[in-house]
């Protein structure tokens, strides 16, 4: 410590502060950030959540309208001509659309979410936004200032959640009401598009690039913004709202287009009084205190933490010097074949279309000797290391999604490949648990775990989860159950092998009764081994495997923005890691509270 | 890796909404802020709200942050700000006699050990509100004139006088001590 912490410190202690905040004031603030909404709130709401994300916007759609009257007012009749008929509208509908995509990208691929909203904003009521899904009813979200409180009603989930309004919930909604933020807007420059024709009607509009133009909170880096407002030159009223941003870093742009607008109409206060249906459970989420703070409660728990983030599920080779395999042919397969667009917008969709193109590779079984042959002559396998088997495997698999892995008809040889090779380096050390890690990963690369169908008894389940993997797992478990008799205290990755063998056993060969024990397994151990964050899922997975029943609980997050194109990782084991990019962004879920989730 | 650096990492992590690295922030800062306010609004009844009010800001706009490496003078005039808004005075550090003085640079700057620490404390209490504010912000931070002339929005050439001349006048008060 030097003479100026010293000083410091000797000033402090003068003043009765100690200067190491004392446990109890670091409470206080444990408690002041539950209770806090985090950085950015207005910002990553309209980020993250659809719903909000609409619902905000749609004030802003009113302000920046509104905005525009005092824009036009100094330069351009036109525009305070359009808006001296809006400004006064306390009411308004419109209809919503927003696109969430990171495609086309250069592979062809396009994967998209789209959501469709009408939007009912009274400055008296509050708003309220229905959605629908494929021509059916999906949600009602209620903000009921009279009431000061959230209603959201989910009809496909039969759920329904009632959240009181927060004060800043309130003071932000009235915030962003039109008026409060015309000053905001008249801070920020716009450019006259002129005028082109949309939907047969003759238009006209502006655009405005400064995110800062439409929150309270300096707006976090985009790398592209852009707001755009179009106004039909004979009625001179809005028809068309655009906003589009690509947040920095990102790949997935968002788009949320507005239009039918219907200005000053009277709302029925009836609009905004929600009815539940009374079969509707009410969705308790997050009350479940195991499940909303994960910061470790014991030693052990803390020592579970950091062994994760020390030693993560499948890192044992990234040391390794990956060979270069990407002029590597095998099998004859040119995999320079023309790329088609697509744009998949579901999991099903995503599932069918890999469905259908694995259903034209063949089977592994057929070409393994061949492949076999061909490692041996091009890349002289019989004479590698394991760790030079191993790392040739996470080189071909990385391949294998270089060219979009299962979405591919060329890609197959590179996943089968890698499976051979991982499968030797298994051969040659058949009880070095992270080698198993790698024959698993490599064989779950181009094996889902059952074919896609709307009627779940229809899909086709794949053998090779319930006798191979599950048999791959088996025997770690054995492995691990005699280190620990030795004295090994069980890690995070122990944890994902026996926890993967748990759902293998229920889920693949249904054999309840060993999951269950190997459950009971895991719940014992959990005091010792830190594993305390799962205790109460694999509780509940024991009293579900011992009805008979099969369980699922998973082992990582993903970010929120990942869907749908993540799906195209689904059908797999909950270890299952994928390409190396993905894997860098997965979150063990015990580690949630260090991003905030 | 500096403390600096470390800070700055740590900042980062809290703009990724990482909860362990806010409460780190918060062991380390909140013991001389309470200090700072202290010293801004002496015998105030508001200083917990303050404290508060301060950390509810920091975790809900520090993603807003751009360069970490300007969050310490960020924090401190975030809590001057809510020091005035909460007890609705005017900035009393305008305007000061000093401030249109040359610096006298041939003067030694007078130095405070940490065996002085109590007596210094003592002292600050008697010195003038801008005196006793630039000296509790040198003493609690390593910051540049930079950094302080952002907290008290002044400028650099006048932050540099005043710590002069505030360090002059505690010498002075501390002197009085022994008569």
């Amino acid at each position: 410590m030097d003479n100026h912490e010293i000083l410091r410190d000797k000033l402090l202690r003068a003043d009765g502060i100690d200067p190491s905040a004392p446990k109890g004031e670091l409470t206080r603030f444990r408690q002041l950030l539950d209770g806090t909404k985090s950085v950015d709130s207005s910002w990553r709401r309209i980020m993250k959540t659809p719903m909000a994300r609409l619902a905000v916007a749609a004030a802003i759609v009113l302000a920046v309208l509104l905005g525009m009257y005092f824009i036009g007012g100094t330069s351009n009749t036109t525009w305070a001509a359009v808006l001296n008929k809006v400004r006064d509208f306390n009411t308004c509908i419109s209809r919503t659309r927003s696109v969430e995509t990171a495609g086309p990208r250069p592979d062809g691929f396009e994967f998209a979410s789209e959501d469709a909203s009408t939007i009912y904003y009274s400055e008296q009521y509050g708003l309220f936004t229905e959605s629908h899904k494929n021509g059916e009813l999906f949600s009602r979200s209620y903000t009921l200032l009279q009431d000061n409180e959230s209603v959201f009603i989910c009809y496909p989930l039969e759920l329904y959640k009632r959240t009181p309004l927060a004060m800043d919930q309130i003071q932000e909604f009235r915030d962003k009401q039109p008026k409060q933020i015309v000053a905001k807007i008249l801070e920020h420059n716009y450019v006259e598009l002129g005028d082109t024709t949309m939907e047969g009607k003759r238009v006209r509009g502006i655009e405005l690039r400064d995110p800062n133009a439409f929150a309270d909170e300096p707006a976090p880096p985009f790398d592209d913004f852009s707001a755009r407002f179009w106004i039909d030159t004979q009625t001179e009223l809005p028809v068309w709202v655009e906003i589009s941003f690509l947040p920095n870093g990102s790949e997935k742009r968002y788009t949320a287009v507005w239009d039918q607008f219907q200005w000053g109409v009277a709302l029925d206060p009836n609009l905004f009084k929600p009815e539940i249906p009374a079969n509707f459970q009410e969705d308790k989420e997050g009350e479940d205190k195991a499940y909303r703070d994960s910061a470790p409660k014991t030693p052990a728990a803390e020592v579970f933490a950091a062994n994760t983030q020390a030693e993560p599920y499948l890192g044992d080779f990234n040391h390794l010097r990956l060979p270069d395999v990407s002029k590597l042919t095998l099998l004859g397969v040119d995999v320079n074949v023309p790329k088609a667009g697509v744009r998949l917008t579901s999991h099903g969709q995503i599932w069918e279309f890999q469905d259908a193109v694995m259903a034209g590779w063949p089977p592994f079984e057929q070409v393994q000797a061949q492949l076999r042959r061909e490692l041996q002559e091009k890349l002289g396998v019989d004479q590698l290391s394991v760790d030079e088997l191993v790392a040739a495997g996470i080189s071909l698999r990385e391949q294998f999604w270089d060219l979009t892995g299962c979405f591919s008809g060329v890609s197959y040889p590179y996943a089968y490949a890698a499976r051979v090779v991982t499968e030797m380096a298994h051969e040659k050390t058949p009880d070095n648990l992270a080698v198993t890690d790698q024959l698993i990963e490599s064989i779950a690369t181009c094996a889902v775990t059952r074919t896609w169908n709307e009627d779940d008894s229809q899909s086709l389940r794949n053998p090779i989860y319930a006798g191979l993997m599950t048999d791959l797992r088996l025997a770690q478990f054995e492995q691990i159950k005699s280190q620990i008799a030795q004295g090994h205290v069980p890690t995070w990755k122990d944890f994902v092998r026996v926890h993967d063998l748990v759902i293998m056993l229920g889920s693949n060969r249904r054999d309840y009764k060993q999951a269950a024990l190997v459950t009971r397994w895991l719940i014992d151990q959990a005091p010792t081994a830190g594993w305390t964050y799962y205790v109460t899922s694999l509780k509940e997975m024991e009293q579900s495997f011992l009805k008979g029943d099969s369980y699922n609980s998973g082992l990582f997050m993903y970010g929120q923005d990942a869907f749908p194109a993540e799906y195209q990782y689904s059908r797999r084991p909950f270890s299952f890691q994928g390409p190396r990019q993905r894997a860098e962004q997965l979150l063990p879920i015990h580690l949630r509270h260090l991003r905030g989730w | 890796m500096s403390s600096e650096d470390q800070l700055q990492v740590l900042v980062g992590r809290c703009r990724r909404g990482e909860r362990a690295a806010f409460e780190e922030i918060f062991r380390q800062f909140q013991p001389r802020l309470r200090y700072y306010i202290r010293r801004l609004d002496p015998g105030g009844n508001h200083v917990e709200d303050m404290l508060q009010d301060v950390w509810v800001k920091v975790v809900r706009r520090v993603g807003s942050l751009r360069d970490p490496k300007a969050f310490v003078a960020w924090l401190y005039t975030i809590a001057r700000n809510e020091v005035y808004s909460k007890v609705q005075a005017k900035d009393p550090f305008v305007g000061l006699d000093d401030e249109h003085l040359e610096l006298v640079t041939d003067n030694h700057e007078p130095v405070f050990g940490a065996d002085e620490a109590a007596r210094v404390h003592g002292a600050l209490e008697r010195l003038t509100p801008a005196h006793r504010e630039i000296l509790t912000l040198c003493f609690l931070e390593d910051l540049s004139p930079k950094q302080i002339a952002e907290i008290l929005g002044i400028r650099a050439g006048t932050v540099r006088s005043r710590i002069y001349y505030a360090k002059q006048s505690l010498r002075k008060e501390l002197e009085k001590e022994y008569g």
